[in-house]
């Protein structure tokens, strides 16, 4: 499965588009910025909604209406954040492979997707169609509660691991430990970092 | 009774004379006496605990930048969703000062999260910064910024929001809009730089 | 200074200084960024011609 990722990752390495891009100090730091700045918009409007969950903000609006509002220019923002991640992996591909943070960013990442799907599923069985029940109390029922906190810790940590990804620390070429190496798919004898 | 042009706008005097200051000072010499006067204060920050911390242990200083993004995170949203009530494009059916109030809370609290984490972040870095352009616009985008919160729009907007012409409100929001974007894109833009 | 918001003549001040503000961060924000993508214009110029 390593050997199959880092193969990939080189074949895309020697792409001129990746190198020009990697190469390219503005396009390759407005990617990195727009990346890093459609966090405010995603993450932005993620946060609010789980924080009106935890009845910590904006609690005399529907939840209903607050998910429904701020969904659209949150998966925009997600929309951004992915294209543009995409772009960053493509510039960099053998080291973003094997990068120790990166892995773990995306298991992250598809826990917070995981618990995004299971906490839209408890919303709809709850009964949050707008109007009553709970949709109008200022805190959401406890398994909702726990989906919202859970959201917020993924979130957290995915940041901090995309944050850690431009440390080398724990890069192939600082020949790391063994669990290390095994974690990030470290290639033996592998020429190309 | 009160009948001098200064007795019913102080506020608006006030703004013309600090923007009438701020040219004067950017356009004179003074504004690079400040600057030369103010190396030693970023040399002593590099020298205090946060300082030499955020120079030895990378592991820090990654995850006090962490929470700086996560701070702008939930500023973002903050200013997005206020605004965007403001120019009537976000929860269009819901009373303006509840979303406003509501969302200055949340401003407060990531506006002291984002300004925490950079004093402490400046520390490891101070002497860079200080040489670049680009620290000193985002410094000034900031301040702008949070003058502009707590004495242009706070204080106009805190009670009967509605009663404010839609042009204004959409003034305020696209100020405010242009405010935060730069501080944040400038600041993305110290980390490229140096 | 907060006070005066909330009644006739402090809330037409409150307008006007939100006015002049508003005006002045659009100008100073035109400005900044304009020549900000002149710059990177001609950095581009020299390195590509």
């Amino acid at each position: 499965m390593n050997q199959l990722l880092y193969d990939f990752a080189l074949w895309l390495d020697a792409q001129s588009w990746s190198t020009q891009l990697h190469e390219s100090f503005y396009m390759y730091n407005w990617v990195e910025s727009t990346h890093v700045l459609a966090l405010m918009i995603s993450l932005g409007m993620l946060f609010i909604i789980d924080l009106r969950m935890l009845g910590l903000t904006l609690t005399e609006v529907p939840f209903a209406t607050l998910a429904r509002r701020l969904n659209l220019p949150m998966l925009l923002g997600f929309g951004v954040m992915i294209a543009t991640g995409l772009l960053l992996f493509y510039a960099i591909p053998v080291r973003t492979t094997q990068s120790l943070w990166f892995r773990f960013k995306l298991v992250l990442l598809l826990a917070a997707a995981l618990n995004a799907w299971l906490f839209h599923r408890r919303m709809l069985a709850a009964g949050c169609q707008g109007g009553n029940g709970w949709d109008r109390a200022a805190m959401a029922p406890a398994t909702l509660r726990r989906g919202a906190a859970l959201s917020i810790v993924f979130w957290v940590l995915i940041v901090l691991c995309g944050r850690l990804i431009a440390y080398d620390w724990f890069d192939c070429n600082r020949e790391p430990g063994e669990l290390v190496a095994t974690l990030a798919g470290c290639i033996h004898g592998q020429t190309h970092y | 009774m009160s009948t001098g042009i200064r007795g019913f706008y102080p506020r608006t005097i006030t703004v013309i004379a600090v923007i009438v200051l701020a040219l004067a000072f950017a356009l004179n010499g003074a504004r690079v006496a400040v600057w030369s006067a103010l190396l030693p204060l970023f040399e002593w920050m590099e020298t205090t605990p946060p300082g030499v911390l955020g120079q030895t242990w990378g592991a820090a200083f990654a995850a006090l930048q962490a929470v700086h993004l996560l701070g702008m995170a939930l500023l973002g949203g903050s200013v997005l969703v206020s605004d965007g009530r403001l120019l009537n494009v976000l929860f269009r059916d819901v009373p303006t000062d509840l979303v406003l109030r509501a969302c200055h809370r949340l401003f407060v609290w990531s506006v002291s999260l984002c300004v925490l984490t950079g004093v402490f972040m400046a520390c490891g870095v101070a002497v860079k910064v200080y040489y670049l352009e680009v620290f000193w616009y985002k410094m000034l985008a900031l301040a702008v910024g949070v003058a502009f919160v707590f004495f242009i729009r706070r204080p106009l907007l805190r009670d009967h929001p509605d009663a404010i012409s839609p042009g204004l409100r959409r003034l305020l929001a696209s100020a405010s809009l242009m405010i935060w974007f730069s501080v944040a894109a400038t600041g993305r833009w110290i980390g490229f730089s140096g | 200074m907060e006070e005066s918001a909330k009644t006739g003549p402090g809330r037409r001040d409150a307008e006007l200084a939100a006015l002049i503000a508003c005006s002045a961060v659009t100008a100073g924000f035109v400005i900044y960024w304009a020549l900000q993508i002149q710059s990177v214009r001609e950095m581009l110029a020299l390195a590509y011609g």
